[in-house]
C-alpha cells in the first residue's frame, strides 16, 4: 500500500493545492492568503502565494521573504545553509523553536535535519554511509556523525547526554531531544513545537447506496449467445473503507468496498422451427450478487466539492441465482409451455471498476460523496459471459 | 458520537427501504394469443387444494379456462382429469378449490389452460404432493 501511495503521490504532485496561510515579509509584515501545498521538496524551494484561491500566483524564493506558514500547519523560514562548500538559500521547515532550533528540509536525494544553537551557526545533522569491501564481502558503515553534532550542541546539558547515543534522524527522535534539552536548560518559557502530529493511517468508514443499470451478455455460449438481454435497473448498497496515509499523500486513498445488488434480466428469442411451428423462448434471470472492490481514489485538492477519480479490481460473487427458460411451442391449434432451469454463470467472476465523482466535507468533519461508476466482469474460460453496470452512488463517511 | 450513530441508523433504514421497494415483476411480452400461467406454490389444507391461474397478457376472446392434471405424465385435455372455469378473461386471474380430486401422498402434475376460437393454450406444468 505504501509503495502504491508513493508511486501515485509522485505522479500527481503537479496538482496545485492552495491552503489558507500567510507569509512574513522581510519588513516583518504578515500577509494572509493562500499558499500552494506541494510537498516537502517544493515547499523548501518556493512559496506560491495567492490573496484569494482564484487570484494570480506570486512566487517567493527563499530570502525574498522571512518565511511562510499554513494555518495551524507547517511553518517555513528562510535560511542560508553552507553545505559541501556551497551556499544555498532554502525555506526550512521549523520543527522546534527553543534554546536550540530544529529545522527540516528534503531534496531529491535525502531528508535533512538542521540544528541552530542559540547564537550559533546552522549545522546539518548528517549520517554518511560508506560501503567497505573486505575479502569480497561488502560492509555498510554509517558515520552517525549527527550524534557528535548533537552532543556538541547540547554539551552544556549533562542530563541529556546518555539519550543522545540513541538519537535517530527522525522527526520524533530529534523533536523530543531538542525539546527535552530546552526543558533542561531553560527555566522560563516552554519551547514551541511546530510539527503537527500527522497520523500514519487515516481510516474512514462509510455507507453507500445508489442505483445501477446492469447488462448481461452471453458473448460466447452454446445456448444463450443469440439472446439480447434487457438492462436491469438495480438498487446498490454497500460499505466502504477508505485508507489513507497523510504522511505520504493526503490525496491518494486505498479503497475497500463491498456492495450488494440484485438484478433481473429478461431475454427473448423467437426460433422458427418450421413453417407451422415457432418456439418462443423467454429467459428470466434473477440474481443477487456481492461485489468486492479493491482500488484507489485520487482526490483533487481544491474546492468545496473536491473531484475524485478512482479505479481498481473487482470480484463479483453470485449469492443467489435463479434462471428459468419458458419455451412456448406455437403449433397450428395448440400452444404448449415448458419450463427449464439452468445456471450457466459461475459463482465468482473478476473484473475492474472505474469511477469519477466528488466529495464534500460536512461542517462537523464527516463527508459525503457522489460517484458515477462503471463495473465490468467477465468469464472467459470456455464460455464468455460479460456483466457490466453503470451506477450512481451516494456515500456518507465518518 | 450520538449524532454519528443516528446518521448511520437513518441512512441504513433509508437504503434498506429503498432495496425492498425494488422487487421487479417478470416481463411477459405480448403475443397473438393469450399467455396463461399457473401460480406456485399452491395452497392446500384439509378442505382441499387451491389451484390458481393467471393470464400474463390480456385478450378478450377467452372461450374457456381451467386446470388439467395427471399423476404420471404431461397433463393434456381429453386424456387427463380437468376442471373448466368458464368463459371470459375476468380480472386476469382464476382459481378453484378442489377437495376430493387429489389422493393424499400422491404427486400430481397440473397446468392451467385457456381456449380461444382458434387455439388451446397450456401453461407450464408444476407438481405437488397432496398432504
Amino acid at each position: 500500500m505504501t509503495l502504491s501511495l508513493m508511486a501515485c503521490g509522485s505522479m500527481v504532485s503537479g496538482q496545485t493545492d492552495f491552503r489558507a496561510g500567510y507569509y512574513i515579509t522581510n519588513a516583518y509584515d504578515t500577509i494572509h492568503g493562500f499558499i500552494d501545498y506541494r510537498g516537502d521538496i517544493r515547499n523548501s524551494k518556493t512559496c506560491d502565494f495567492r490573496t484569494e484561491p482564484d487570484r494570480e500566483t506570486v512566487s517567493f524564493k527563499p530570502g525574498e521573504i522571512l518565511g511562510y506558514r499554513y494555518e495551524k500547519g507547517k511553518y517555513y523560514i528562510s535560511k542560508t545553509l553552507e553545505s559541501d562548500g556551497e551556499t544555498k538559500q532554502l525555506f526550512l521547515e521549523y520543527l522546534v523553536d527553543g534554546i536550540a532550533d530544529l529545522y527540516y528540509f528534503r531534496d531529491e536525494k535525502d531528508d535533512y535535519y538542521v540544528l541552530e544553537p542559540e547564537g550559533g551557526e546552522l549545522e546539518i545533522l548528517s549520517n554518511e554511509e560508506t560501503v567497505i569491501e573486505k575479502d569480497g564481502v561488502s560492509y555498510a558503515w554509517e558515520s552517525h556523525s549527527y550524534i557528535a553534532t548533537l552532543k556538541t550542541t547540547f554539551g552544556d546539558c549533562w542530563d541529556i547526554q546518555p539519550e543522545l547515543d540513541h538519537a535517530q534522524l527522525t522527526h520524533k527522535s530529534l523533536i523530543n531531544l531538542t525539546s527535552e534539552y530546552h526543558d533542561y536548560v531553560c527555566d522560563g518559557e516552554k519551547c514551541i513545537i511546530y510539527q503537527k502530529e500527522i497520523p500514519l493511517l487515516k481510516v474512514n468508514l462509510g455507507v453507500t447506496f445508489g442505483t445501477s443499470s446492469s447488462g448481461l451478455n452471453f458473448v460466447r455460449h452454446t445456448n444463450y449467445q443469440e439472446y439480447d438481454f434487457r438492462r436491469s435497473w438495480d438498487p446498490v448498497v454497500g460499505l466502504q473503507l477508505n485508507l489513507n496515509s497523510p504522511r505520504i499523500s493526503e490525496r491518494i486513498a486505498v479503497i475497500l468496498r463491498t456492495e450488494w445488488t440484485k438484478s433481473y434480466f429478461f431475454g427473448y428469442l423467437e426460433d422458427p422451427y418450421s413453417q407451422t411451428i415457432i418456439y418462443h423462448n423467454d429467459i428470466h434471470i434473477r440474481l443477487s450478487s456481492a461485489r468486492l472492490a479493491i482500488g484507489m481514489n485520487y482526490t483533487f485538492p481544491q474546492g468545496t466539492f473536491r473531484p475524485v477519480l478512482g479505479g481498481g479490481y473487482l470480484i463479483n460473487r453470485l449469492m443467489d441465482y435463479h434462471m428459468s427458460r419458458l419455451v412456448e411451442t406455437e403449433a397450428p391449434n395448440v400452444i404448449f409451455t415448458h419450463e427449464y432451469f439452468d445456471k450457466p454463470q459461475r459463482d465468482m467472476t473478476m473484473g475492474f471498476f472505474v469511477q469519477v465523482g466528488a466529495q464534500y466535507e460536512l461542517p462537523w468533519g464527516n463527508f459525503i460523496h457522489c460517484f458515477l461508476r462503471y463495473h465490468y466482469t467477465s468469464e472467459t474460460i470456455s464460455d464468455r459471459i460479460i456483466m457490466n453496470s453503470y451506477s450512481i452512488n451516494l456515500g456518507y463517511f465518518l | 458520537m450520538k449524532t454519528t450513530y443516528s446518521h448511520i441508523l437513518v441512512i441504513t433504514m433509508l437504503f434498506f427501504g429503498f432495496v425492498r421497494g425494488c422487487d421487479k415483476e417478470n416481463i411477459f411480452l405480448e403475443r397473438n394469443y393469450p399467455r396463461v400461467d399457473i401460480i406456485e406454490p399452491m395452497a392446500q389444507n384439509q378442505a382441499g387444494v387451491t389451484l390458481e391461474g393467471v393470464f400474463r397478457t390480456e385478450k378478450d376472446d377467452i372461450l374457456d379456462k381451467g386446470f388439467v392434471w395427471t399423476t404420471s405424465a404431461v397433463p393434456v385435455l381429453g386424456n387427463s382429469p380437468d376442471i373448466s372455469l368458464g368463459v371470459g378473461y375476468g380480472d386476469g386471474s382464476f382459481s378453484v378449490q378442489l377437495s376430493e380430486e387429489f389422493e393424499t401422498g400422491m404427486r400430481y402434475y397440473v397446468r392451467s389452460y385457456a381456449k380461444t376460437e382458434e387455439l388451446l393454450i397450456y401453461s407450464r406444468v408444476i407438481s405437488f404432493v397432496r398432504d
